[in-house]
């Protein structure tokens, strides 16, 4: 678990000299039994926090992925309860208050009441997921060092010493948007060490960074359960190398239907979103 | 352990002091040694037998025999394929006669496909045995022009590639790990050099290769599906000699000579790649600090005491180097020594003790800045000894037994933060200590017609404490956590594997021929991978592991044409195994202090036939092969506890390789394999999270590669005239001859314009890959 970045630093560059004979091929597949498929997340933000109910399709459709309307969803901790509302122009999307704010070490449980499979019969979906402490982190700052047009960043501050940390961290350029798995890493306190105050990591950005461009960088804070569904769902959208990858399957979900033999998929998360840390390239680093 | 001394000690005592005639009907011994002319090579598997009489046997592995003969004057012979069969008087008394057969022909690229005695595959009592020569080995068209023994392995009926280009192996649907691969009598535990493309076994230094698939003798133990015995040169005690070639990619040579006269001599080979020195050269800075190569060294020496003992010490050392400092480096490699004893304790009574060492490791590391450098170390050591005896009881009975005896330390890895600024842990993992041993005993009795061989292993596997904390599960569940006690026995496991065959023989052209073997495996590979990394680790069964068992069995029947100019046979196995490990969905593997926590356990079983169709010699010779084969798993908790295909689950398979001598300095071989898809777990749906596809995998391995094929050719151009010294001949290959695109792995993604749209992509490794090669021998 520990050091898995290094070995999985020496496997990307493995790959990297393995990969240059690349050809599409035309493989059909079966296609899966329909699925249901839940996202919701809460953070400790003031914010509309959402809920996507969709289903699946199959791996070759180009059809978008229908979307599940007129559900009951709700999140709730030990004192109150949210109610989320579908958006109209956004079917399959469901919201909570702008003013509802996650608060860390909390449990949160998600419940989705809906008719999936057609019965005439409502099933109840549940899912819950506890908040992490968030790290303090009082400033972020690009090291003089630089490796190979890589810069490095040092990151100050502490890091929760009750509990595992799980991380998961964002850098980008130029305040350019990522989505939800163009995450930089995920890393966790097994590899640094958490009485520390500075932890320094190299801060890869494709494309590299011309003089003037601006470095964005968030960390945000996970549950184990959460990170191991981004890290297997990331795992799951790559490709399969035989020398490092263990055979496909299926990314664990933390829901389940209550009262039904119907299999879900997807996460229900509570984590911390990270401070947006910014960073002006004082150095021509472009390749 | 005092027990099985005192017993093994008493009962060779009683043999080697037993009078001559001892279990015998009237009659007496001749016993000795028999090698090779040229070099002094021993030469096992050599036939030796009454002319115009019943009876006769054939050298061990070290070029000892011991015959039986009825009281009077008998002719006998000594013949072996590429060497002048002899005939000697031998007389009413007990003998010894070491006796030394010269070549037909010494010439570099003398070739014989079958490089025993004649029939030997009707009269041999063993099922689901191969023997390969360097010679031969050196016919078939290599990946770079590096001919490798593993590659030719793979084109043996029942034995597959794991991947495009590795030198993993499945036999008859068993998993790489299940393979014994012994090297001098110790185990090479990883046999690749650059991830797979090439063995750490130079062709040069080989004499033999004998591959076992299933029906291992009781002296070998601690594996499922195979073994494999790789037997180097002794070194020559004739003449100085050298043989080398300048490729490809690698360069390689080989001195042997004779030392004292010819009481002893030695044999030092190395060879190594050479990209790297090129890219040294560059004035790109990242190329420059870019390496990627592996060397290798074998070194042998070999001192007859007398005509009774002789001493032998080998030794292998092998790493390969892989960097883009100071982003990363990584390091692993093989040593293995050997030492080995060789006694004639009584006209009957062969001995040979050994003790050997064998040790693995990789190293990971990065260097980039003081606050991140780290590394990462995992290794692996044996010691082990070895006890046993041959003894000719009569002509009727030959009896091997002995004992065997491993101690393993698994060190799984150590890391952590190399400088004094360093912001990463250190940390270890725990070290692991058993220790395996076992008694065996088996006899082959041979009658007229009707060959029987029985016997049997009981092998015990110690867990020893470390002084560490360790998981107690039940089932799946951690229950527990104990402290092992240091150095202490806390755990045993122990069996019993009967192996037992029968051999009818027709006549000197037909054998039906059948065999079972129950066989166990101790220490397991922990790979995430099908085609096995060197980052992979060794791991021993434990009070929550318990040992993988096989029963195999087999049936075959082997006939020989034309004076054994061709030789075929057909066999048919089924295999059950029991306590099969597999790792559940995402194991973590690297670093996992508790291991245990992420396997699985099942069965499995695998079926198949086999043909072989060889011709031995003329101008055109080489073998066609085909194998038909299933292999079979269910295992906990993976694909909802349903049966699926193994990873090595290859119905189909066929591979053909001739070598054809159309001139006198002019030799062309091809070689073309075929072989079903591998079986591979596809998507077959996918959902929406956030904006990204997340795809649905099918049951495990519901789909396939599409099929494997591929032509290799070579060209061979003596240079030199067979009557000189200095021979020297160029060797030019073609590896994948039509570019065939053999996937090594198939991914599925998405366009990055077009999410919604999901397409298949292949990677493939070579297209055609041409090479030259410059061999020369003095």
């Amino acid at each position: 678990m520990k050091h898995l970045s290094l070995a999985t630093l020496v496997c990307l560059i493995g790959f990297s000299l393995l990969t240059s004979c690349r050809e599409r091929l035309n493989i059909d597949t079966s296609a899966a039994a329909e699925r249901l498929v839940i996202f919701g997340r809460i953070s400790a933000d003031s914010a509309c926090h959402s809920v996507q109910i969709t289903r699946s399709i199959p791996y070759f459709s180009t059809d978008t992925p229908p979307a599940v309307s007129g559900a009951w969803v709700e999140i709730s901790d030990e004192t109150e309860s949210y109610l989320l509302r579908e958006v109209d122009s956004l079917p399959g999307i469901y919201l909570t208050d702008s003013t509802v704010c996650g608060l860390q070490g909390t449990t949160y449980t998600l419940n989705v009441r809906l008719d999936f499979d057609g019965d005439g019969v409502v099933e109840h979906y549940r899912a819950s997921s506890t908040m992490p402490q968030a790290p303090k982190i009082d400033s972020v700052a690009l090291s003089p060092l630089v490796y190979n047009m890589t810069p490095l960043v040092v990151i100050y501050g502490a890091m929760p010493t009750d509990q595992h940390n799980f991380f998961c961290l964002y850098t980008g350029k130029n305040n350019q948007p990522k989505s939800l798995f163009e995450y930089y890493m995920l890393i966790d306190d097994w590899y640094v060490d958490p009485s520390q105050n500075a932890f320094i990591l190299p801060c890869f950005i494709p494309g590299g960074l011309e003089i003037g461009d601006t470095i964005n960088f968030r960390v945000d804070a996970l549950n184990a359960a959460y990170n191991a569904f981004l890290s297997q769902a990331k795992s799951e959208m790559g490709a399969s190398l035989p020398f490092f990858s263990a055979p496909p399957a299926e990314v664990v979900s933390n829901i389940t239907c209550l009262d039904a033999d119907i299999q879900v998929s997807g996460f229900f998360a509570a984590f911390v979103r990270g401070e947006d840390f910014i960073m002006i390239s004082d150095k021509n680093l472009s390749y | 352990m005092p027990k099985y001394k005192s017993i093994i000690i008493s009962f060779i005592l009683v043999l080697s002091t037993a009078p001559a005639g001892w279990g015998q009907n009237s009659g007496f011994t001749v016993n000795g040694n028999v090698s090779d002319a040229s070099n002094g090579e021993a030469l096992s598997g050599v036939n030796i037998y009454i002319i115009n009489g019943n009876g006769g046997t054939v050298t061990n592995e070290y070029g000892f025999y011991s015959l039986f003969l009825p009281e009077g004057m008998h002719k006998i012979a000594v013949s072996y394929v590429g060497y002048r069969t002899d005939t000697l008087s031998v007389s009413r008394h007990n003998t010894r006669l070491n006796i030394v057969l010269r070549p037909v022909s010494t010439h570099l690229n003398e070739v014989s496909i079958n490089a025993e005695q004649r029939d030997i595959n009707i009269s041999r009592s063993e099922t689901s045995v191969e023997r390969l020569t360097a010679a031969l080995v050196k016919t078939v068209p290599a990946m770079l022009g590096e001919v490798d023994v593993i590659k030719v392995i793979q084109m043996l009926p029942g034995v597959q590639a794991v991947a495009e280009g590795s030198t993993n192996f499945s036999v008859r649907g068993g998993s790489f790990d299940q393979n014994l691969i012994l090297l001098d009598e110790a185990t090479v535990y990883s046999a690749s050099h650059l991830l797979g493309f090439f063995s750490v076994f130079n062709n040069d230094v080989v004499r033999d290769v004998k591959l076992y698939k299933g029906d291992i003798p009781a002296s070998f133990g601690g594996r499922l599906a195979s073994l494999t015995d790789v037997r180097t040169k002794e070194g020559n005690n004739q003449k100085f000699a050298a043989t080398g070639g300048i490729g490809t990619i690698a360069s390689r040579v080989l001195v042997e000579a004779p030392l004292f006269s010819d009481r002893a001599s030695f044999l030092v080979a190395g060879r190594r790649t050479y990209a790297d020195l090129f890219l040294r050269a560059s004035g790109n800075e990242e190329l420059k600090n870019t390496a990627l190569y592996f060397y290798d060294m074998n070194v042998k020496v070999n001192y007859r005491i007398n005509d009774n003992n002789r001493i032998y010490v080998s030794g292998y050392f092998g790493r390969d180097y892989f960097a883009m400092k100071p982003v990363a480096t990584m390091g692993f490699g093989n040593r293995t020594v050997t030492v080995r004893w060789n006694s004639i304790l009584s006209p009957r009574l062969f001995a040979n003790f050994s003790f050997t060492g064998s040790y693995y490791d990789y190293h990971l590391g990065s260097e980039m800045t003081p606050e991140i450098a780290q590394s990462w170390d995992s290794k692996l050591t044996d010691y082990g000894g070895k006890m046993d005896f041959t003894f000719s009881v009569n002509k009727t009975n030959k009896m091997k037994f002995g004992y065997q005896i491993v101690h393993h330390t698994i060190n799984p890895g150590k890391g952590g933060g190399t400088a004094a600024a360093s912001v990463i842990q250190t940390y270890e993992l725990p070290s692991l200590f058993a220790l395996e041993h076992a008694l065996y005993v088996s006899n082959e009795m041979s009658f007229d017609k009707l060959m029987l061989r029985y016997g049997v292993r009981y092998a015990f596997f110690h867990n020893i404490g470390n002084g560490k904390e360790a998981v107690i599960m039940d089932g799946y569940q951690i229950t527990s956590r104990q402290i092992m006690p240091a150095g202490q026995i806390y755990n045993t496991h122990h069996g019993l594997e009967p192996r037992m065959g029968v051999s009818y023989k027709f006549n000197n052209q037909n054998a039906l021929k059948a065999s079972y073997s129950r066989a166990a495996q101790y220490i397991q590979l922990a790979s995430n991978s099908s085609a096995g990394s060197p980052l992979d680790l060794w791991f021993p069964a434990s009070p929550n592991i318990k040992p993988q068992l096989s029963n195999q069995f087999v049936v075959g029947y082997f006939r020989n044409f034309k004076d054994n100019m061709f030789e075929t046979s057909l066999e048919v196995y089924y295999k059950h195994l029991t306590n099969v490990v597999d790792f559940k969905d995402r194991a973590v593997i690297f670093g996992n202090p508790a291991l245990d926590t992420e396997l699985r356990f099942g069965k499995g079983y695998a079926y198949g036939v086999e043909l072989m169709v060889r011709k031995n010699g003329g101008k055109l010779n080489g073998w066609i092969s085909y194998a038909f084969s299933r292999s079979m798993r269910k295992i906990d908790e993976i694909n909802n506890n349903e049966w699926y295909r193994s990873t090595y689950d290859r119905p189909h398979s066929v591979s053909i390789a001739v070598n054809y001598n159309f001139a006198e300095r002019w030799s062309a071989s091809a070689n073309w394999i075929y072989a079903t898809g591998r079986p591979v777990t596809y998507p077959e749906g996918r959902y929406l999270i956030g904006e990204s596809y997340v795809p649905v995998p099918s049951a495990r391995n519901a789909y396939r590669f599409p099929d494997y094929h591929r032509l290799d050719l070579s060209l061979t151009w003596k240079l030199s005239p067979a009557d000189r010294r200095f021979q020297n001949e160029l060797n030019l290959s073609v590896y994948n001859a039509y570019a065939r695109k053999n996937p090594w792995t198939i991914y599925f993604t998405q366009e990055e314009q077009n999410p919604s749209r999901s397409y298949a992509e292949m990677i493939y490794l070579f297209s055609i890959v041409p090479a030259v090669t410059w061999n020369f021998y003095f």
